[in-house]
């Protein structure tokens, strides 16, 4: 190890962490009766390499962490660069980090001040990776923001398990939150729920109807919308809305505030202007380590065996005094990732294909933006590639009972999920 | 007065706002001739005698909007709460006893946000269980003095802190001069002995300054709040809606029966706003029940059916909201802080008491001559159209603005009384209080004296949740073993090689304390839990020490933004289950 060169006389491999080595030289009353403690047990944690998604609030927090749990090989991944808004949690980002890469800076911090730690980030983002990559990690833990990076790391490490190679089943730990509240859940791909799973557990995403935007605001809300989705395209034909131009936000917030007089509406501040624009989640230090920390607790005592770990989902809550709830989130049959059955859906027969595809991202079950549909039979519409946009096209004013009978299975993909979605239509 | 015309045909609602029910004006008999007093003026009018009141911007946006640095750095904590928590925040100093890493975690997550000042005191020079625990210490603080590294280390979060560090006798600090605590807005003391604690805990209690007290060893955390009285009226309640449709007042009815939903088309009949509806519908259904509300369960779904008997159109979205929220208008508007509103503290004002209590006060004053708290003026958002929508609200928000007024009123005579000048209580603080006055906290807590005296203590609850199953309780009569184990010894149990005696010593102290509260013997539960309290040795696992550092931030912004509700007043983390809980000892 050459980690071990930097270090001085002081402080070695052999007298870090040894707090931590006594505990895992024991057995607990809580561990199980296969433990066997003892140094190997350290030296299979510092060795596993470990796979960290995200190096925002929750990613700064879960590298801090494990770099302080013991692992030693660990790895990095986020697209992101840094904003002056992440400073008020991210904490390995200073002023000056402005603009650069999210993964490359925490992964420098972390290394300067923890030795002996090994962070190899990558700035860019997860689908570029292949399963061959994936398949070098003991565990994965997700800090992440996005509904899609992770059904996609899910579907990826559910599709990888091999039934007859233990090795190919790789724990995912994943840690969300918003605001004052959160979640941490434990994963092991096809063996406990996975993260699609739970999809419905999602928030529905508040959306506000096109007729009222366009006809009957009454919130300032309606305003901002109208601002950015119908004014800013018609004012600016092609010139594309960046959210985080500030010119562009103060002339949606100056088109809102115009829009909300002359409706008497009261409410329109250039914050919410940004919140709306932006779908702005608050985010806060505290919720990020909670979540974080129960992340890393989970991935060391998987690694380790030292305890049990989480039996699958936490809930958090912290606006009113500090609630957990812990529970088994459980597997379903009709998953389209981890299960093998389609899912019902109560269509109305009259339905035009169009319609019917409309309805897909706000579903519940199936939030899908781009989908493309088959039957086992033919093609209903494809996205792409253009020629058979072009081919499947014309049945997107035909009614759903031309194309589909009744309980049969419709097949949805996405281009950004490596999984379709199995929909069994009831009439 | 058609407001749509200005923004073209694409946009325009086939409902133009002309000629709505509830737009004209009931007493004029003239078409057009409208009087601006009456609820149904026509909206231009109304918002210019409101918009201040509303405060719609009636400048033109300029530069001054964009926001400042600190509004973009801290943009993401200002949504949850707002310049004033963060101008209390800025304001405070925050004491930490102990540069433990659960200190120093607490600490990181309220540099960041950007707390005023801290300071850390402590007397520990760095070893190398600090630094392989502690995030805010590195190989080259070795050998030196603990508060001061790790306040280094956390002043780099933030240029808008302050860190101070002292070295300070932690097993000295009952000699401490009881004054040097009052430049404190809150003290954190991790670990420190039980009989050094109790003494700072009373001389913090009667100074009124908030005590955090935490622990953390192994898969196990702790977290103590000791304050003698904390009061919160932002406590950011899901909704403050209060729409009084049990009891509307007599603008409110006029404005619903100007309503006549027979002789509305299509497209307007469908714009009604539900609150409306569901008015109209129960005045109806009164008239038909000998003036009483659906109070039952089948009743109310009689209602129900009623109100979808007046379903015309096939975008009954308003209607199918009324619907949705039979239940909660059949339900009675009720004042739930009763007890706040006859405390003492209330009623009997003297020259010590806070803003709090004299708003409870003239709140308390309203209910004798309202009968009900003042309104909040929230209106959800439901289907209808623009002018229905906001004509409505502004019934709703001028009640409100009236019964502010009132508690306003009523303040600057209390305030008068007590000889205080006007001002002392802003109109702002008056109308905030007004809106989340159904929603006011007030928290008496209990000391650690309280906690520690078996006369006083919590035993009948401690006894027991320690037989619940997987409970959590035995993880605090731990804590409470270790503290004393730790005071006896000057070590922690199961720092030594040998961990047998250290089992049977924690044990024979947990029986102790038990039979201190009433108990007699130790379930197998808790003996396991002392097990593992041995097995950790007083090791200050990273993972741990982060989640109480969020736990404890959260609780500390909290008390200092006097905003949401904190935990009373002890909770406790288990690892190993992934599980906490909550208890008020």
């Amino acid at each position: 190890m050459t980690a071990m060169e930097a270090d001085g006389p002081v402080r070695n491999a052999t007298n870090r962490r040894t707090a931590l080595k006594r505990i895992l030289s024991r057995t607990g009353p809580f561990t199980d009766e296969a433990y066997v403690p003892g140094p190997e047990v350290y030296d299979f944690l510092s060795t596993m390499k470990i796979l960290v998604i995200g190096a925002g609030g929750l990613g700064c927090e879960i590298l801090k962490n494990l770099a302080l749990s013991g692992f030693t090989d660990i790895h990095v991944i986020d697209m992101d660069t840094i904003d002056i808004s992440n400073l008020n949690r991210q904490f390995l980002f200073r002023q000056a980090d402005i603009g650069k890469s999210k993964a490359i800076v925490a992964a420098e911090f972390i290394m300067k001040r923890v030795k002996g730690v090994k962070i190899t980030p990558y700035f860019g983002k997860i689908q570029d990776k292949d399963e061959a990559y994936y398949s070098e990690f003991g565990i994965v833990i997700c800090g992440l923001d996005s509904v899609e990076a992770r059904r996609w790391i899910n579907a990826t490490l559910v599709n990888m398990v091999d039934i007859s190679n233990p090795e190919s089943l790789k724990p995912l730990i994943d840690g969300g939150t918003e605001g004052f509240k959160g979640q941490s859940r434990v994963i092991l791909p096809t063996i406990t729920s996975c993260y699609e799973c739970s999809l419905e557990m999602l928030g529905k995403q508040q959306t506000f109807p096109m007729c009222t935007i366009a006809n009957t605001p009454r919130l300032p809300e309606h305003c901002i919308e109208w601002s950015s989705v119908l004014e800013w395209p018609k004012v600016f034909k092609e010139k594309k809305l960046d959210n985080d131009n500030p010119e562009h936000v103060q002339w949606l917030y100056e088109t809102a505030l115009r829009r909300a007089r002359e409706f008497n509406i009261a409410g329109v501040t250039y914050s919410l202007t940004q919140g709306v624009a932006k779908n702005i989640i608050p985010a806060i230090a505290s919720t990020n380590a909670i979540i974080a920390a129960s992340c890393c607790n989970e991935a060391l005592k998987i690694a380790t065996t030292c305890n049990p770990y989480m039996n699958n989902y936490m809930m958090y809550s912290g606006s009113d005094s500090i609630y957990t709830y812990t529970f088994e989130y459980e597997k379903k049959d009709d998953c389209p990732v981890c299960g093998n059955l389609a899912s019902d859906f109560d269509a109305n027969p009259e339905w035009t294909l169009e319609e019917f595809i409309e309805k897909l991202p706000d579903s519940q079950q199936v939030r899908i933006k781009n989908p493309s549909l088959r039957t086992a039979e033919r093609n209903l519409y494809l996205q792409s590639p253009p020629q058979l946009e072009e081919a499947t096209r014309p049945n997107l004013s035909k009614a759903l009972k031309e194309l589909v009978s009744n309980g049969q299975e419709v097949s949805i993909t996405d281009p950004g999920l490596p999984f379709s979605v199995k929909l069994r239509l009831l009439y | 007065m058609n407001k749509q015309q200005s923004f073209g045909p694409k946009y325009t609602s086939p409902a133009a706002p002309i000629a709505r029910p509830y737009l004209e004006d009931p007493s004029s008999t003239v078409s057009g001739n409208r009087t601006f007093e009456s609820p149904f003026t026509p909206l231009s009018r109304v918002t210019e005698q409101f918009a201040a009141m509303l405060q719609v911007d009636t400048e033109q946006p300029s530069t001054l909007h964009v926001p400042t640095a600190r509004d973009k750095k801290y943009d993401r904590q200002l949504r949850l709460w707002a310049a004033n928590g963060q101008d209390a925040l800025e304001e405070a100093h925050v004491l930490l006893l102990t540069a433990s890493a659960t200190g120093a975690e607490i600490l990181k997550n309220l540099v960041l946000p950007g707390t005023g000042t801290f300071t850390i005191a402590d007397d520990k020079i760095v070893a190398d269980d600090d630094i392989d625990s502690n995030f805010f210490l590195d190989e080259s603080s070795l050998g030196q003095p603990r508060a001061v590294k790790v306040t280094e280390l956390l002043q780099e979060l933030n240029t808008d802190s302050v860190g101070q560090s002292q070295i300070l006798n932690l097993k000295e600090l009952d000699s401490v001069d009881p004054s040097y605590w009052e430049q404190f807005s809150l003290v954190i003391a991790h670990q420190i002995r039980p009989s050094i604690l109790r003494k700072v805990g009373i001389v913090l209690w009667d100074l009124k300054i908030p005590l955090l007290v935490s622990n953390c060893i192994g898969f196990y955390g702790y977290l103590r709040i000791v304050i003698p009285e904390h009061t919160v009226v932002e406590s950011h309640p899901d909704s403050t809606v209060d729409l009084r449709l049990d009891c509307p007042w007599p603008e409110l009815e006029k404005f619903a029966d100007a309503i006549d939903l027979d002789t509305l088309d299509e497209t307007d009949h469908a714009h009604v706003p539900y609150v409306v509806i569901l008015l109209k519908y129960l005045k109806q259904w009164k008239a038909e029940h000998g003036g009483c509300p659906p109070s039952k369960y089948a009743e109310k779904n009689q209602f129900k059916d009623m109100i979808r008997s007046g379903i015309r159109s096939n975008d009954p979205e308003n209607f199918d909201e009324a619907i949705a929220a039979v239940l909660r208008a059949t339900q009675e508007t009720t004042i739930p802080i009763t007890s706040v509103l006859n405390d003492p503290r209330a009623q009997n004002l003297h020259e010590d008491s806070t803003n709090f209590w004299i708003l409870v006060r003239a709140a308390a004053d309203f209910v004798v001559k309202e009968g009900n708290l003042p309104l909040s003026g929230t209106l959800p958002d439901m289907k209808a159209d623009s002018v229905g929508y906001i004509a409505l609200q502004n019934v709703y928000r001028r009640k409100a603005v009236q019964d502010w007024n009132w508690v306003k009123q009523r303040v600057s005579e209390l305030l008068s009384a007590l000889n205080r000048p006007a001002g002392a209580i802003s109109d702002d603080e008056v109308e905030t209080f007004c809106k989340f006055s159904r929603y006011i906290v007030v928290v008496d807590g209990r000391s650690l004296e309280q906690e520690y005296n078996p006369e006083t203590a919590k035993a009948t609850k401690i006894l027991s949740d320690l037989e619940e199953e997987n409970g959590l309780m035995p993880i605090y009569v731990g804590f409470r073993a270790v503290e004393i184990f730790e005071e006896r010894n000057g070590r922690f149990p199961g720092m030594l090689e040998d961990t047998k005696d250290d089992e049977n010593e924690l044990e024979r102290i947990a029986v102790e304390i038990v039979k201190n509260l009433g108990g007699d013997s130790l379930g197998e539960a808790t003996i396991s839990v002392l097990k593992e309290f041995v097995r950790a040795g007083g090791a200050e696992l990273h993972n741990i020490a982060s989640l109480l550092g969020g736990f404890g931030a959260q609780e500390v912004v909290k008390l200092i933004t006097r905003q949401y509700v904190p935990m009373t007043n002890t909770v406790v983390f288990d690892g190993i289950q992934s599980k906490s809980s909550v208890w008020e000892l």
